[in-house]
């Protein structure tokens, strides 16, 4: 035990690197990340079919919370979804999915109870993610994308007060 | 020589079907030999105890058991197979109190999601040719949680408080 600058003891341990022992020194070959890549383009068309279907259901969630706003069971499915989408769109070439569901979850952590306002931001957020993935909007999506990130971005900035 | 991954286990703990599938494909792209995938943590655990794995992809919101308590037992349960295991946390949660809570249950490696093959490719390589000395303190232990850039150490000072 060596002792800190706090005067508390702690330990360091050196374990073995067996990982490099197995693997070595030399990096990943050329070809292995190309080949990866290669299984995310395959995994695209089958990311969009199950996007397609959880937009319904995200979409159908937010409009049920505008008439429970205190349901919290459904708050949470909105969570989910959109938790999920956001961790996926960008691998498959849809990075506004994961800004849209990362903006609809923050805005969900930081808000305790929601209002008429904050609702129309939750359903704003859901169908913005729906137009992205039911019209296929890639990469920064064009005017349609520079469309919906000004409305959400606006949207939330009058929400916060600052608009 | 490149990486020798065919001689490696991986397992992946995910719960989504789809993002399995994904780190899957991807790691046997690479040239992983085999690739152990669960749904739960405890199922993980008991997993990794009879069939030792290299490295864990590990997400965190899992149910019943998450991620990070797959993790905490890893690292501190008395009967676990390895507290050295290399874990990559693959998550979503990319706020900072989040990622603290992680890093303080002893996690060696983030991968924010949405994931790449590029991001994936480079955090193996921090487990192979950049590891961390592991700490222990009386509330601690796991990776060290000092992140050094350049030689400037970036972050709180905690060994002192432990």
């Amino acid at each position: 035990m060596t002792q800190g600058a706090g005067g508390r003891n702690f330990q360091v341990l050196n374990p073995p690197n067996l990982l490099k022992s197995k693997v070595g020194t030399g990096g990943f070959e050329m070809g292995a990340v190309k080949r990866a890549e290669k299984v995310v383009e395959s995994l695209r068309g089958e990311f969009e079919e199950i996007a397609k279907g959880e937009v319904v259901k995200l979409v159908a969630a937010a409009t049920a919370l505008l008439a429970a706003p205190s349901d919290i069971k459904k708050r949470q499915e909105v969570y989910m979804i959109a938790h999920e989408l956001r961790g996926q769109g960008g691998s498959y070439g849809y990075p506004l999915v994961t800004r849209f569901g990362d903006q609809l979850c923050r805005y969900l952590d930081a808000t305790d109870s929601l209002d008429a306002k904050s609702l129309i931001i939750v359903k704003a957020a859901a169908d913005a993610i729906a137009v992205v993935i039911n019209a296929k909007v890639a990469g920064d999506g064009g005017d349609t994308g520079r469309h919906l990130v000004g409305m959400l971005d606006k949207a939330l900035a009058m929400a916060k007060g600052e608009a | 020589m490149p990486y020798q991954l065919n001689k490696v286990r991986v397992l992946v703990l995910e719960d989504n079907g789809h993002m399995r599938k994904l780190m899957r494909g991807m790691l046997e792209a690479m040239g992983v030999r085999e690739v152990v995938d669960s749904t739960d943590g405890a199922a993980a655990y008991q997993a990794i105890k009879q069939n030792p794995v290299d490295f864990a992809l590990v997400d965190w919101e899992i149910y019943p058991v998450s991620g990070l308590e797959f993790m905490r037992k890893v690292r501190t349960a008395s009967d676990s197979p390895n507290p050295f295991l290399p874990i990559i946390m693959v998550t979503g949660h990319t706020e900072r109190a989040r990622v603290t809570q992680a890093r303080d249950l002893g996690v060696t490696e983030f991968l924010a999601k949405p994931i790449s093959a590029q991001s994936l490719a480079q955090r193996i390589e921090e487990l192979v040719d950049r590891p961390r000395p592991y700490i222990r303190t009386k509330d601690y232990f796991g990776p060290c949680r000092r992140r050094k850039r350049g030689g400037i150490f970036i972050g709180k000072e905690r060994r002192a408080q432990a």
